[in-house]
């Protein structure tokens, strides 16, 4: 499973780019030292940590989505409730 | 009739030695050094035993149990036959006005030779014997002859003093034949014998071990060009100093320089320097050196060694004739330091000489400006002013019956003062009511004119509140605030106005220490190298306003509290340092320049040290407690624009500043301006990040190929792309727009952009 952050603070958009068919996200979660989380019917998950630029940007963000990529195809967008610690 | 010159005994320089000098015996060496550097010596060579006393010229020895004998060898310029007879034995005169010299004005002679035993000079081609104000002078060939006629004398007697006297001209004989044998001396011996038992106290009696200590103590002030030799030994031998230190002062970097009126001119004339490290042997001493030479010293309060190296171009203007003081307007230089040292010993000795750059901004330095009172007494009554003048009933407020209830009433004492200024010449705004027939105050304010009459200046403000009726009196006062208020509101509001993205201020970066790291954060944080179209500079350049605003508020503060003080400008910029243990109060410990304050004239600087010491930023502008921090440091520096050091004047300003200060507006100035500097950089800008390593296409890119297939396609997508060393990378999404439109063949760029992208 490959996972990307799309952080735009210039709209506060925090987008998850996916491409894990198994994957389901209820809840993005950001903590205070840029640990990212995401919760879903199967638990939480920590899927990395944020570099100190993306960190900054990050903290301009106050929405979140997730994208699920199948091949070059967009299969699935959705918001997410987000939890933004360090914003 | 004859005419006979003033005879001096050699009691005469006995007292001018003892008494003329702090410490005569210190300054006998310092005297000797001083002619040896100042004529160029590379070598000096020292010898120092007690001995049995010799005669001068011919004369048997003297009664005296022994002497101390010091000679004085360096291969400098020496001295000429008419130096020696026209300054050398003239008292007063000085070949040292050349600006090339440490001179004085000829009186270290008196102690170094003519208050002594005996002496004796061999330079060049001339001997010369002295004893007190009586010498000798020959030439080489004539002195062998003249020698050797005093030894035949001498071999007739018997008695222990003749035998005495004889040896040492054999000594003289043998020294001046080799001198004639070499063509003459390069550089000049002095031989002088010291009675051991003659000073001014018993202590400072030049015994050889009195004269030992001051040779070592002379030697460890200084900082010498020429080489050394004591007894054969270097001085670190001879003193037995073991620990591979050599025994002078090293001077520490500039930290200050000192500078006096001459000829209507400031001009600089010493450097300050301090050491602080364990090799820094004259802590809290104030060392005073010409050319490395000591001259004199100072206790200073401060647990470092200060050097104060005076330029030798100068030094005869600066010191005083026995060089260990200054003299008047160079002295109150030098006092002003020392002032500095007790009162603030931190800010007095910062590095002075570091590096700084000033990056131009195309809006300048930004205007600080005063409310201006004659404004507020001079403008023309308003509609509403006069509206209010004819109302019977005023609200209900305390009218301020001295100058000490102003404050509390929201007018600064000048204010006051401006209006009876204008008043008294006829130019306020209550001069042209004086004859209207419905202007209420008429008689009172006639009254209060003439009570002017028989006041001196600087009174009228007590006459205001004795001798204003309180109807009048806070009549004026009301109009007088309503005025200041809004003057304050126009003045806040022209500091507002500055675009802090557009374009920036001047820069000022000053750079104390620095570490690799730090220098290469300071790369990073140069405005030079800041680009919003390729996001470089975003944290440091929001960080940048942010202390800007800050200071902004400050600057408007101390204008409120301190409404006398003048326009002036001012800039904001990055200072860098890193720690070093200094006195923090309680104890030494670890400290580095948060901020600092810089002034050129009427231009002020204020710059905050914007990294660590492992070189990230310091500061978060999004951050709180960041932000108070940097709220704190503004007040302290701008604080510094009417004070300059950290005494008590510095400390009310301050506290009038913490107490008047409006941290909520701060803090919104500081969020706007760091908002629009994200807005600027953030623009139509995505920053992406892989949380893992799984090969292949990232989804992110694939989701950027699916927004963007022709571009895609056409292999042009990384032009949109800014990859960055910490693995993330930057799309700037408006130019992948453009890409797309650009390599699409079915949308054309001028008609379909709007509906294709809108």
């Amino acid at each position: 499973m490959a996972v990307d952050l799309v952080a735009n603070p210039t709209v506060g958009w925090l987008t998850v780019v996916h491409d894990d068919s198994g994957l389901e996200v209820s809840t993005l979660a950001v903590g205070v030292g840029g640990l990212v989380s995401v919760e879903g019917p199967a638990g939480t998950k920590v899927i990395g940590k944020l570099t100190d630029a993306m960190l900054d940007d990050v903290k301009s963000c106050h929405r979140a989505m997730v994208v699920r990529m199948h091949g070059e195809r967009v299969a699935s967008a959705e918001t997410v409730h987000f939890i933004n610690d360090v914003g | 009739m004859e005419r006979r010159k003033v005879t001096t005994p050699k009691q005469f320089f006995l007292k001018e030695r003892n008494e003329g000098y702090n410490n005569w015996t210190l300054s006998f060496w310092r005297e000797l050094f001083q002619n040896s550097v100042d004529a160029g010596a590379r070598n000096i060579d020292i010898r120092i035993e007690t001995t049995k006393p010799r005669g001068s010229f011919d004369q048997w020895a003297p009664d005296m149990p022994e002497v101390v004998r010091v000679v004085f060898a360096d291969d400098g310029r020496g001295m000429s036959k008419e130096v020696l007879e026209n300054v050398y034995f003239t008292v007063g005169a000085t070949t040292k006005g050349d600006g090339n010299s440490i001179g004085g004005f000829g009186r270290a002679r008196l102690m170094t030779c003519f208050a002594n035993v005996r002496y004796s000079i061999l330079t060049t081609d001339q001997f010369v014997i002295g004893d007190g104000a009586e010498w000798v002078s020959y030439g080489l060939d004539d002195a062998v002859t003249e020698l050797g006629h005093s030894i035949g004398r001498l071999q007739a007697e018997w008695a222990e003093g003749a035998r005495r006297a004889e040896e040492g001209l054999r000594a003289d004989l043998d020294l001046v034949t080799a001198a004639r044998e070499a063509g003459g001396l390069k550089g000049c011996r002095v031989e002088v014998d010291l009675d051991p038992k003659s000073g001014d106290y018993s202590s400072n009696h030049p015994s050889e071990q009195r004269m030992l200590d001051q040779l070592k103590t002379y030697l460890s002030e200084s900082q010498l060009s020429p080489k050394v030799t004591i007894n054969g030994q270097s001085p670190e031998e001879f003193f037995k100093i073991s620990d591979g230190s050599r025994l002078q002062a090293r001077r520490g970097p500039v930290r200050d320089t000192l500078a006096a009126e001459v000829d209507g001119v400031m001009t600089d004339f010493a450097t300050v320097h301090t050491s602080e490290g364990a090799k820094a042997a004259h802590k809290g001493k104030l060392i005073v050196r010409v050319d490395g030479a000591s001259m004199y010293v100072k206790n200073v309060k401060i647990d470092k060694q200060v050097i104060v190296e005076v330029d030798q171009k100068m030094s005869r203007q600066v010191l005083t004739a026995n060089r260990d003081g200054f003299k008047d307007q160079f002295d109150t230089a030098l006092q002003g330091l020392l002032s500095k040292l007790v009162v603030d010993p931190n800010s007095a000795l910062k590095d002075k000489k570091h590096e700084r750059v000033t990056v131009i901004g195309e809006k300048g330095s930004i205007k600080a400006k005063r409310p201006s009172f004659e404004d507020i007494s001079r403008a023309k009554m308003s509609e509403a002013e006069v509206i209010y003048t004819r109302q019977t009933e005023r609200p209900a407020r305390v009218v301020p019956a001295n100058k000490s209830q102003l404050a509390d009433f929201g007018l600064p004492l000048e204010s006051i003062e401006s209006f009876i200024r204008d008043f008294r010449y006829g130019e306020s705004f209550v001069n042209e009511k004086m004859w209207d027939y419905d202007f209420p105050h008429s008689q009172a304010f006639s009254s209060f004119r003439e009570a002017f009459y028989d006041v001196k200046w600087g009174e009228e403000v007590s006459v205001f509140f004795e001798k204003l009726p309180e109807d009048a009196r806070g009549w004026v006062l009301d109009i007088l605030k309503g005025r200041y208020q809004q003057e304050l509101a126009r003045v806040a509001e022209a500091h507002v106005k500055r675009d802090v993205i557009a374009d920036m201020n001047d820069i000022v970066i000053h750079v104390e220490n620095t570490n690799p790291v730090v220098r290469a954060a300071m790369r990073r944080n140069d405005p030079r190298n800041w680009d919003i179209a390729s996001g470089k500079g975003r944290q440091p350049r929001a960080l940048l306003v942010a202390w800007t605003e800050a200071c902004s508020v400050a600057v408007e503060t101390l204008m409120k509290v301190r409404p006398s003080v003048k326009d002036f400008v001012w800039t904001t910029g990055w200072c860098y340092d890193t720690p070093k243990y200094t006195d923090q109060g309680d104890r030494t410990r670890e400290h580095v320049t948060e901020a600092l304050h810089l002034s050129e004239g009427d231009k002020h600087s204020f710059l905050v040290n914007p990294v660590t010491e492992d070189g990230r930023l310091a500061y978060s502008p999004s951050d709180a407690d960041d932000r108070q921090s940097l709220q704190a440091l503004a007040m302290h520096e701008v604080a510094h624009v009417v004070a300059s050091w950290h005494d008590e004047t510095y400390a009310n300003i301050l506290t009038d500043i913490m107490k008047s200060y409006d941290f909520k507006e701060a803090n919104r100035r500081m969020r706007d301006a760091v908002k629009a500097v994200y807005a600027a950089y953030d623009k139509g800008r995505a920053r992406v990040q892989g949380m893992d390593s799984e090969p292949g296409p990232r989804p992110a890119d694939r989701l950027l190929a699916a927004a963007a297939p022709a571009a895609y396609r056409h292999d042009v997508l990384d032009e949109a792309i800014t990859r960055y060393d910490d693995g993330t990378r930057v799309v700037d999404c408006d130019a992948v727009g453009r890409l797309e439109l650009e390599q699409s063949p079915t949308f054309s760029r001028d008609e379909d952009y709007q509906v294709r992208y809108a």
